[in-house]
């Protein structure tokens, strides 16, 4: 039977908060510490992931603006009124693959960790097919699903992190943060970069607003959702350099570390590393969904014949072969590197240039409030 | 019952259409020959003339008025010319009849336990209401009992279930619209739904889900629920489906539709989202601090009931390392004597206990009915615990896991909870808490794209409408229910109800 349509195809403010949220909060955010802990010395970092989140949070708000600007558009659409329609197929075919990078490299380095702490004899195959298919399950149905998704498990989220922070107060050293302000003003901007990179993902605004109802709202949106990754990352560096001191740099996870070093008395659970580290699948469960939902999105917008469905089923064998290439993880990184790469691409240049050029141009969308959506939407 | 309506072309009775004939004659004998082989019909000739007849099914009209209507008959004269005008001219001593002249419509009639009037010379055909409607009286609701507020249940007759709503909603916006479906049952639909509240949209969308369906027989509102529900593939149910007329009005008043299947004692309505599952109609008579705990009280059985056992599962086998020292040596102790890995255990106990309530449910209640199956499973669970089969923690889990369940209202609800926590005891048995999370995941992900007539099933948690928690993770105070709830496109959100005005000086000092 036909499925009957009826009312919310759209998303509001708080969905796409949510998302932003959801989307950068992944596996960067587990190894921000360490790799921010490599180039800076002590407690310094925090500057480095106050800079590196004030420039995310910058480039958030040009990317919702550009995208606010074409009400109900897709990325090709926009790009292709700003520039041209190559330039805009281009960029647009890039951009799918950004984001299947950014799905592989997720679906791949949370098989990894599973391995690591939870399944030690399982093969990293399957736990990646496993996890796969639960994505491909999720971008099967519609993208404004999968954006509701995100207002389920975040708060689950933030209260685990949450959980995990007090609990841990007790083996909070304050001694280990000091010396203050020691390291070079050149390490705390490379320190930025690397925070920066963690803070990758928010580009998906440049899909998403196109389904918004009110899409005025949405750069103050997209900047809300950028401010409490950022809080976050800063509370995840401190503890973390607070428990582990300068080891920081040397523990791969060091979010999950911080999980198994909490011993607690109250009751029921003594350790809750696997629990915490199981929640946090979900935050990459989140982030490997939407970004799989924003290349389908954008691949169905350059050949808007073809189904979703194909996208997914063309997709799917891609990610799942690609990500089983590497065999270390020196190889697994350098996935992450080429995806951090093309998300300054994506996610700061090339938005900021099509802001200014569509501000020069005067080119904008209409501001029209016809409420019919694709169903596919 | 288990006839496939598919493959067998369905079969009709011959059929008698088109107008009557003037001959009785004629008449008599095409009715004669669509009743063959139905000895309950009954053709009694007015005398003396014999010119008039009175056809009816002898086992589903009332002797009484029957013979009240004869006797009116027999009052109006002999010549059976007055006896059409009186007819016509409501004349009768009797209460109104209707005139038919197509075939159709007189058998209907004949079915539902009319008397028909055929006179020679006359095209049409004077139909009696003497039906003699058989059923329960109403009783109070075995399934959804509640301790406090209205203690009627539905019964079969759909006559008697809008009967009841009628009592409750006395306006004229609750529309009430009939159609008949299955070609062998000719079964009454009836659909309900106040004017102005409900959203045209959806009442349109139940109207046309309902003249799509092709069917031979409903004999239960699930009939017709397989038939118009949005996923048919989901397990999850979009329609709710309850046997408590006050529950069918209060959901009438927020704007839902419902629909009357004569012969079955639950109504179903529609739109329905996943939360209104978990609540029952007495959260509403409870003051709305006891129903706030216990909403969330029935929050946590549905998390017990899904996951409880997968948990405990996943804790033993995988994650030992989660539990307190003193409490995984116990753990420890308990386990090392044990035969089997707690998975089996686990679906051990979960079989034991569905092919309990399986055989209290079909038991009769002279031995004991569901009584049987708590305390069998809790007998055998013991006795398999001294037996050294199972651990006894896994015994405690299961049997909690197992009359936990029975904290959610709805019981298809019920059931499908029950059996979504297999498939994640399974995959927390292989893959703990990992597995039991992607379960979860697939759920949710399936969950958040269902849609039940066009409402979105998580709303309004997720798309989140805050005027809406109001009555799902509290039950606000009737005064401050100041909105209906949200999402189901209607424009004026506003019902009637303000706070009470405290005005100091009226009171008592």
């Amino acid at each position: 039977m036909q499925s009957f349509e009826y009312g919310d195809w759209e998303v509001g403010t708080k969905e796409i908060t949510f998302s932003v949220c959801s989307m950068v909060i992944g596996v960067g955010l587990l190894s921000m510490p360490r790799d921010v802990n490599l180039v800076t010395y002590v407690a310094d970092g925090w500057i480095s992931i106050l800079l590196g989140g004030i420039f995310a949070i910058i480039f958030t708000y040009v990317c919702a603006k550009l995208a606010a600007r074409f009400p109900r558009q897709t990325f090709y659409e926009y790009v292709a009124s700003i520039t041209a329609k190559p330039i805009a197929f281009m960029l647009s075919l890039l951009l799918v693959c950004h984001f299947l990078l950014i799905c592989l490299y997720e679906v791949r380095v949370i098989s990894d960790i599973a391995k690591l702490y939870i399944f030690i004899k399982t093969p990293v195959e399957v736990i990646s097919l496993v996890f796969l298919m639960v994505v491909v399950y999720a971008v099967r149905g519609s993208s404004v699903g999968i954006l509701r998704l995100n207002m389920m498990f975040l708060p689950i989220i933030l209260f685990i992190v949450a959980f995990v922070h007090v609990m841990s107060l007790n083996t909070f050293d304050i001694n280990n943060l000091r010396p203050f302000f020691v390291t070079p003003p050149m390490n705390i901007l490379q320190g930025a970069q690397k925070a920066y990179l963690s803070f990758a993902g928010f580009e998906i605004v440049l899909i998403y607003i196109s389904l918004m109802n009110q899409p005025q709202k949405a750069p103050k949106a997209a900047v809300i959702g950028m401010i409490l990754p950022l809080v976050m990352g800063l509370l995840i560096f401190l503890f973390s350099i607070a428990i582990f001191s300068v080891t920081t740099q040397e523990i791969l996870y060091p979010a999950i570390e911080m999980a198994k070093e909490i011993s607690t008395d109250i009751g029921f659970f003594e350790r809750i590393e696997a629990l915490f580290f199981t929640i946090w699948i979900m935050a990459i469960y989140t982030t490997a969904t939407m970004a799989f939902d924003a290349a389908v999105l954008s691949a169905k917008s350059l050949f808007p014949k073809l189904d979703k469905i194909h996208f997914v089923l063309i997709f799917t064998p891609i990610i799942y072969l690609v990500a089983m290439i590497p065999r270390s993880y020196d190889s697994i990184q350098r996935y992450g590197q080429i995806a951090s790469f093309t998300s300054i691409i994506f996610g700061a240049v090339i938005p900021t240039l099509l802001l200014i050029l569509s501000l020069i141009r005067r080119i904008k969308g209409e501001q029209t409030n016809q409420k019919n959506l694709k169903k596919d939407a | 019952m288990g006839k496939s309506h598919l493959e067998n072309p369905v079969i009709e009775t011959q059929q008698l259409v088109g107008p009557l004939n003037r001959s009785l004659k004629e008449n008599i004998a095409k009715l004669k020959a669509a009743f063959q082989s139905c000895d309950d019909i009954n053709f009694l000739y007015i005398k003396p003339e014999n010119k008039s007849c009175l056809i009816y099914l002898s086992d589903i009209v009332s002797s009484q008025k029957l013979n009240e209507l004869h006797q009116a008959f027999s009052s109006v004269g002999e010549a059976h010319d007055s006896l059409i005008k009186s007819c016509e001219a409501d004349r009768l001593p009797y209460q109104v009849s209707h005139v038919e002249s197509e075939w159709s419509a007189l058998i209907e009639k004949i079915l539902l336990g009319y008397a028909i009037l055929l006179t020679d010379g006359q095209e049409r055909a004077s139909t009696f209401n003497i039906s003699h409607p058989i059923g329960r009286e109403v009783t109070t609701p075995e399934v959804e009992r509640t301790v406090e507020g209205p203690k009627e249940g539905f019964v079969e007759q759909s006559q008697v279930n809008l009967h009841l709503i009628r009592q409750k909603i006395r306006t004229p916006s609750l529309k009430v619209n009939r159609l008949t479906l299955g070609t062998q049952t000719k079964t009454q639909i009836t659909i309900l739904y106040i004017e102005g509240i409900a959203n045209e949209k959806i009442v349109q969308e139940v109207h046309k889900r309902l003249s799509r369906i092709k069917t031979d027989s409903i004999l239960d509102s699930r009939y017709v629920q397989s038939m118009i529900s949005d996923a048919p593939f989901s397990p999850f149910p979009t329609m709710l489906s309850t046997e408590r007329p006050d529950r069918v009005s209060a959901e009438l008043l927020e704007g839902k539709v419902a629909i009357l299947t004569d012969g079955s004692p639950s109504a179903l309505v529609a739109p329905i989202t996943f939360v209104e599952y978990l609540h029952s109609s007495e959260d509403y008579y409870n003051s709305s601090v006891v129903s706030t705990i216990i909403r969330w009280v029935r929050f946590l059985g549905l998390f017990v009931a899904l996951i409880l056992p997968a948990f405990f599962v996943a804790v033993v086998t995988f994650h030992q390392d989660l539990l307190q020292t003193p409490l995984l040596i116990r753990v420890a102790a308990n386990r090392a004597n044990l035969p089997y890995p707690a998975l089996v255990e686990a679906i051990f106990m979960y079989l034991t206990y569905e092919l309990l309530r399986e055989a209290g449910l079909r038991m009769p209640k002279i031995f004991g009915g569901p009584i049987i199956t708590i305390l069998g499973l809790i007998l055998i669970s013991q006795a398999a615990v001294t037996a050294g089969v199972i651990g006894p923690l896994m015994s405690i889990v299961v049997s909690t896991t197992a009359l936990t369940a029975f904290i959610l209202p709805n019981y298809s609800f019920h059931q499908i909870i029950r059996f979504c926590g297999i498939p994640l005891l399974l995959l927390s048995g292989f893959f703990g808490f990992m597995g039991i999370l992607v379960g979860l995941m697939f759920g949710l992900a399936h969950l958040v794209s269902l849609r039940s007539f066009g409402i979105p099933y998580l709303s309004p948690v997720s798309p989140s409408r805050k005027e809406g928690w109001k009555d799902v993770f509290f039950r606000v105070p009737w005064w401050a229910m100041e909105t209906l709830p949200p999402g189901l496109g209607i424009d004026n959100d506003k019902t009637n109800t303000k706070p009470p005005k405290r005005n100091g000086e009226d009171h008592f000092e």
